[in-house]
């Protein structure tokens, strides 16, 4: 049988080849906007690997099939990826169709482009070959290759063919009604085989800071670690030229017209009575700071002619929805959901995502993402395959390959 | 307020690793310098880990949020990396080189502490936080020092001098690094499902970490195809350094990262 002289110059010149064939189509034809989803996808799986599988037991010997599989084919199609994923990492992926030589290249949508889905497919069949070619016969030396390159392959492959069933919605949970239907991002309304009504919608937030900051520029004064402090048990702080002391302090609470009371009204905010002593000149000032909130002023203490005491927004210690989630076959369960914590139901995981900022904790409504990507488990399936494989080559270091 | 304390432990730790590196310097194959030097860089590397873990405590929360705090665990990582390397392969020069580095960065500490804060926020509290971070930091400490054992690969090439036994290193170091990158990006991948719906979303960040998995796979590749062809081979390693700074620092000036959701600067969306 003959054998390929191909080398690097042919490599290069194949991928090379693919990619320009794509940008080509890209510029003609347009963005693709293929998504292949359920049963299609599955037919296209089974059938482009028992392709791989006929003509690696048929053709295994061909001379094709054997370049395929060579380090000239493997270099090229990694380095021609590379460059593709270097676009990616230069160029805003902002997905727009303005009608100028980037997008028409597809350039700011490349993910979803002729280009990137050849180069894929190029890059399946050679790692495929490859791995084929390692898997027959097998050897246990050839685990930890097996592991890391099936991995990838598996991933590529089950997140490429599974993009199309891929669905992420979003929902408004309110306190008044339940919710049954969902938005795409382009605004397209779904009815919903679950529907989602909110009891309560919560924000913890850690204890507030404190800040010196200039009155003019309205940044903080000064070496920034020294000017800054959370409120915390100790009552006494230096700043600078100041010795701050903290009287009261509320987490929760309002103004009443001289002082602040805690008090858990809607709009409430944190509220600290201070007492400043300037250690140079000796002058002490007195007063409420508060953050304010959607119904509150914020209040700030003069310390001296450049300086403001100011009480900054508390930061966030957990966002969470207490919901009911009812499905059409009339079960009714209370779930939490949480930032990072999303809730398994049916098929969808529920995530945190937004609220009304303007009124913050008291927020009426809170917004939902429902994410459903079946293919999930085969991903999952790859990515344990590559941790395993990584842990091998970790193990074993450079004799891996000797 | 642990932060206070933290000019006195560095400065034990800074004299400790200096004396070290004098030691190893000047031992002249000596066993009894070289225990001493060993003895030092443990003293050191044990004192960085007991701040760290009294740092953990009183922020009430892992110190692996900032720069500053990302920078502790580097100079506790590297002279680990450095004294295991030493132990193994008994290269005293490479040892030395990580000591120096971490009190490089020791000493970025000092003058430039960051607010360190005990706010942490919510996507951020999950249990992938510590092992993403931990395993990246540690990749990205094993490839620096590649890099740089591809430095002195090159000038040893190109002087004409042998260069076998340093590029044995810096393919060890690659391997072992380039597995824990692989393991950052997947826990990276994993933790993603649950923080923002989808495993892999494109984000500069995510793309840039890619980018930088994909030069040292292209290292390891060559490598193994053409062990002699080792001009060439070092340059690319030299190269996938630069692409780990851009991922690691540079992200946030590049036009495409604007809306990255792993630039932690601004609040909460």
């Amino acid at each position: 049988m003959k054998y390929l002289k191909w080398k690097y110059k042919e490599g290069f010149i194949i991928s090379f080849g693919l990619l320009l064939l794509g940008f080509a189509m890209e510029f003609f034809l347009g963005n693709h906007k293929i998504k292949l989803s359920w049963p299609v996808n599955i037919y296209c799986a089974l059938g482009f690997i028992s392709l791989m599988g006929i003509i690696n037991y048929y053709y295994r010997g061909h001379q094709i099939v054997k370049w395929l599989s060579s380090k000239y084919a493997s270099v090229s199609i990694i380095s021609t990826f590379s460059l593709l994923v270097l676009l990616i990492g230069f160029i805003p992926q902002s997905g727009s169709f303005a009608n100028n030589a980037i997008s028409r290249l597809g350039l700011n949508s490349l993910t979803s482009s002729w280009p990137f889905s050849i180069i894929i497919l190029y890059f399946l069949s050679v790692l495929g070959f490859v791995i084929l070619k390692k898997l027959t016969p097998l050897k246990r030396k050839n685990i930890g290759f097996l592991l890391n390159h099936t991995g990838l392959w598996v991933i590529a492959f089950a997140a490429g063919l599974g993009n199309g069933d891929f669905k992420r919605l979003v929902m408004e949970a309110n306190l008044d009604n339940t919710v049954w239907h969902a938005f795409d991002r382009n605004n397209k309304t779904y009815e919903m085989p679950l529907a989602i009504r909110l009891i309560k919608f919560d924000i913890e937030s850690y204890n507030p800071k404190i800040a010196v900051i200039d009155k003019v520029t309205g940044k903080i004064s000064g070496k920034r670690n020294k000017n800054v402090s959370t409120i915390e048990k100790t009552k006494q702080i230096i700043m600078g030229e100041f010795n701050i002391t903290i009287n009261k302090f509320y987490k929760e609470s309002y103004w009443f017209g001289s002082l602040f009371k805690p008090v858990e009204y809607t709009g409430a905010a944190p509220s600290a009575l201070i007492s400043v002593v300037n250690i140079n000149s000796g002058d002490t000032i007195q007063g409420w700071i508060t953050s304010g909130s959607y119904k509150l002023r914020a209040q700030s203490l003069q310390l001296d002619e450049n300086n403001l005491l100011v009480m900054l927004s508390p930061e966030p210690r957990r966002f969470s929805s207490e919901v009911q989630v009812i499905t059409k076959s009339g079960s009714r369960k209370r779930a939490i959901i949480e930032v990072n914590k999303p809730y398994k139901i049916m098929g969808w995981n529920l995530y945190q995502l937004g609220y009304n900022q303007k009124m913050g904790k008291w927020s009426e409504i809170s917004i939902i993402e429902l994410v459903r990507d079946p293919w999930l488990p085969v991903v999952y399936v790859g990515i344990f395959m590559l941790i395993a494989g990584a842990i091998f080559m970790f193990w074993q270091g450079k004799r891996i390959l000797d | 307020m642990i932060w206070v304390n933290y000019p006195l432990v560095a400065g034990i730790i800074f004299c400790f690793w200096i004396a070290a590196i004098i030691i190893y310097a000047s031992s002249g194959g000596k066993k009894i310098f070289n225990v001493l030097g060993g003895v030092l860089t443990v003293i050191g590397i044990i004192s960085l880990m007991v701040f760290i873990i009294t740092l953990w405590n009183s922020l009430e929360r892992p110190p692996l949020r900032t720069l500053g705090e990302t920078r502790l665990w580097y100079s506790f990582f590297l002279p680990l990396t450095g004294f295991i390397t030493y132990l193994r392969w008994k290269y005293k020069w490479f040892l030395s080189y990580s000591l120096g580095m971490a009190i490089l960065f020791l000493v970025i500490n000092y003058f430039n502490p960051e607010t360190f804060d005990k706010t942490l926020m919510p996507a951020l509290q999950s249990p992938w936080f510590i092992p993403h971070v931990i395993v990246y930091i540690f990749s990205y400490a094993l490839l620096a020092a590649s890099s740089l054992v591809a430095i002195k690969g090159l000038y040893l090439v190109y002087s004409g001098r042998p260069w076998f036994n340093t590029l044995f290193l810096a393919d060890n170091l690659v391997y072992i690094g380039f597995a824990f990158l692989t393991l950052g990006l997947l826990f990276g991948a994993l933790w993603a499902k649950a923080a923002w719906g989808h495993y892999w979303t494109w984000d500069p960040k995510e793309t840039w970490a890619f980018l930088t998995w994909l030069g040292y796979l292209i290292y390891i590749h060559l490598r193994f195809f053409h062990p002699k062809k080792i001009k060439f081979q070092l340059w690319v390693l030299a190269l996938a350094f630069v692409i780990l700074i851009i991922c690691w620092f540079g992200i946030n000036y590049l036009p495409s990262a604007q809306n990255s959701v792993h630039t932690y600067n601004s609040k909460v969306n």
